[in-house]
């Protein structure tokens, strides 16, 4: 296992000189780098679907989802623009605008692990659940290896498309076409607003570039331009996840499910129980991985202003505003999260912006 | 060191141990019954296993059934579980069952809601209406040939809905279609055969079927509501149904036929036959609605390939399909297709399908 997983870490072709074997595995980092920012972005989208979409619009959810790709194409475009920006060093305090956005990530993915938690052991301790998802990332991030996050969500790649998979499509459940009928729902209107609302789970578009960037000022080779495949990918699972929700009808808004019922909702349609359970088991590799990928990536961020700052530190800054608020709002999102998380769209866009201007002054310069 | 360290915090989990229940301090319901004594109140019971027993090859499995009695849902179940000194575990759970009396006066959704949002519920328990009371469909059950009663009660009912005796409705597919203006379900009816209850058995227990006694007959006449059809006798129809079969065997039990769900109760009984053919009619035939002001017609398009259709004939289909009208229960899913025609929500409420539904005529044929 371990020998298996130091061979990640090498080449993916044969190689003939040092430099072909460094770029190869600048190749492979890269790529590992965006698989973790992949991940968290479709992590990010299915929490907007599961939590908020789905009860907002219900047989129009995967139209509004689809329309989630008009800010998502916004902040690529964008912050493809910026690339040339993000290689200078001094340019690395624009990206802590987006910490805010890791912080309500963080908070999000740890309630939301604490409620499924809950839902499976409602005799879990409290407290132990606290301690639980606090230790766990921050233990992993500090004892790991220093990549440990990307080549893990690298790793895990297959595992949690086969898993998704068993949640949606090999499901075994009475999904039926009606169902998406009326197909306007509560208007047209309605299915876009909501489609706002989830642009702040785009954000994550950033990540796609700013983590391989912030590893590559450690002397790494140039990566080459980031593609669209970590961008459309994510994107498409989530239509297919909203698709299959419409086409299902799990739920009724006014059944006042928790958290916990919600992230498993679908899977309880199952026709075979051993499927049903591994809804669970999808939320439970995916909520992780989406955390390490947050705390990873604020930890860099951090780093890279503040090359000195010990990496404890920048992780406690990290994940310190969800930790509070988990052991404030127990079982339940914090009532002010649903107002904030739109705006994770436009800091991303205002980081995006200022690096692009920063790009055009050194152009000229 | 940090190996080591790892090592000690992967341990954390164990912390959500400190309260931990094992098996032999949990009762695992196998069967959950629901019903309303002569007071009106409400009696859920539960069947067991008794803890330790089938452990050996040679000793047949004993179940328990207990009960408790109570206001409401919550009570009762509060009842249930101070009376026993296990805590009560629903991911075993094979079938809950309703007595015909308390569905056909009381909204069914809010008690399945209820138990579909209950911790260590098992989502695709089977749902089914008893003829009689529901906590003696619990106690006469016996499982054949000393097999456990999940193993028995999964291959019975499996084999029920793959010969289309009895439909397939589970828990959450309940919650999910009861009220839900596109379709309403088909519940499987169970019964106590009469004639194979055991002789010990004292009199005044109820029991399934036409042998109930007369205060039992008057109260379930009583049962009424406004849409659908209040219990009796002249439901009972004379080809084959749960508790009517001419039969011998150590299960009295029997689970055929179905129960229609009309405005969020039962409304009536369909017979083996009449299932048969309208679960055929559900699942193959093609549905059109068609509509000219208040004039609605319901078009049934059967598939023309002889082989498959098991001999259901059109009109077979349209006398059905016209009980089911009269027990005002959309099982087919007219309602879902009438959606097809609006594009909005709003547009849908006000097309008023519950009314269209009883008032639409029939029109079945082959193409």
């Amino acid at each position: 296992m371990m020998q298996w997983l130091k061979q990640m870490r090498q080449t993916r072709t044969p190689v003939h000189s040092s430099a072909s074997q460094q770029e190869e595995r600048a190749s492979g980092l890269r790529i590992s780098y965006q698989a973790l920012s992949a991940v968290q972005l479709t992590l990010q989208l299915l929490l907007w679907v599961v939590l908020w979409a789905y009860d907002a619009t219900q047989q129009t959810v995967w139209q509004s989802t689809v329309l989630t790709a008009v800010p998502l194409v916004i902040l690529w475009l964008l912050w493809r623009r910026a690339e040339a920006a993000e290689e200078n060093p001094a340019n690395g305090w624009i990206a802590l605008l987006l910490l805010p956005c890791l912080w309500a990530d963080l908070y999000l993915m740890m309630q939301a692990s604490g409620a499924l938690m809950y839902s499976m052991i409602p005799e879990f301790p409290a407290w132990a659940r606290v301690l639980l998802l606090t230790l766990f990332p921050l233990a992993t991030l500090l004892l790991g290896r220093s990549r440990g996050a990307a080549y893990g969500a690298y790793t895990l790649r297959f595992v949690l498309l086969g898993l998704f998979a068993l949640s949606t499509v090999l499901l075994l459940s009475d999904v039926r076409v009606e169902r998406l009928w009326p197909l306007l729902g509560k208007g047209a209107a309605n299915t876009a607003f909501s489609a706002l609302w989830g642009g702040g789970a785009v954000w994550g578009v950033a990540l796609l570039f700013l983590l391989p960037r912030s590893d590559r000022q450690r002397g790494m080779t140039p990566a080459k331009p980031t593609g669209a495949f970590f961008v459309w990918l994510p994107l498409a699972l989530c239509v297919l996840w909203a698709l299959w929700m419409a086409m299902l009808e799990p739920w009724r808004p006014d059944q006042g499910l928790t958290i916990g019922q919600k992230l498993v909702g679908m899977s309880r349609f199952s026709g075979s129980i051993l499927i049903a359970e591994t809804g669970a088991l999808f939320w439970m590799l995916l909520l992780p991985t989406g955390m390490m990928g947050a705390l990873t990536a604020g930890n860099q961020l951090l780093r890279e202003v503040f090359p000195k700052l010990p990496a404890l530190v920048g992780a406690l800054i990290t994940i310190g505003p969800g930790v509070v608020l988990v052991c404030i709002y127990q079982t339940e999102l914090a009532p002010f999260l649903t107002d904030l998380l739109p705006y994770r769209f436009a800091l991303s866009l205002a980081a995006g912006l200022l690096l692009c201007l920063r790009a055009g002054k050194e152009k000229k310069t | 060191m940090k190996r080591l360290v790892a090592l000690l915090l992967l341990c954390l989990p164990l912390l959500g141990g400190c309260e931990l229940s094992t098996m032999e301090r949990q009762t695992f319901v196998l069967c959950l019954s629901f019903d309303l004594d002569e007071e009106g109140k409400l009696v859920m019971g539960v069947e067991t296993p008794m803890n330790g027993s089938g452990t050996t090859s040679a000793a047949s499995p004993e179940y328990t059934v207990f009960s408790a009695t109570g206001d409401d849902f919550e009570s009762t179940l509060s009842m249930l579980a101070a009376s026993t000194p296990c805590s009560l575990n629903f991911s075993q759970l094979k079938l809950c069952v309703f007595s015909y009396e308390l569905a056909a006066k009381t909204d069914l959704r809010d008690y399945l809601v209820k138990l579909s949002n209950m911790t260590t519920m098992r989502p695709d328990a089977t749902v089914m209406i008893a003829i009689g009371k529901a906590l003696d469909v619990l106690s006469e059950q016996n499982p054949d040939f000393g097999m456990r009663l999940s193993t028995h009660l999964e291959i019975y009912l499996e084999r029920m809905r793959n010969l289309k005796l009895s439909p397939a409705t589970t828990l959450i597919t309940c919650v999910r279609d009861i009220g839900s203006g596109r379709t309403d379900p088909l519940l499987a009816i169970c019964a106590v055969n009469p004639a194979l209850k055991p002789k010990k058995e004292e009199s005044g227990k109820a029991s399934g079927g036409s042998g109930g006694s007369s205060e039992e007959k008057s109260s379930e006449a009583s049962a009424a509501f406004s849409d659908g059809e209040a219990w009796s006798e002249r439901l009972l129809v004379e080809e084959a149904i749960a508790g009517m079969l001419p039969r011998t065997g150590v299960n009295p039990v029997e689970y055929l036929g179905s129960a229609a769900i009309g405005n969020g109760r039962v409304s009536g009984l369909l017979n083996v036959e009449e299932t048969q053919i309208a679960l055929y009619a559900k699942r193959s035939a093609t549905l059109e609605v068609a509509m000219d002001g208040e004039r609605t017609q319901l078009q049934i398009w059967l598939p023309t390939n002889e082989k498959n259709d098991m001999g259901i004939t059109p009109q077979q289909v349209n006398d059905v399909m016209k009980k089911l009208q009269s027990l005002h229960c959309d099982a087919l899913g007219f309602g879902s297709v009438c959606a097809r025609t609006v594009y909005t929500d709003d547009a849908w409420r006000q097309l008023n399908v519950e009314r269209r539904y009883l008032e639409a005529e029939l029109y079945v044929s082959r193409r």
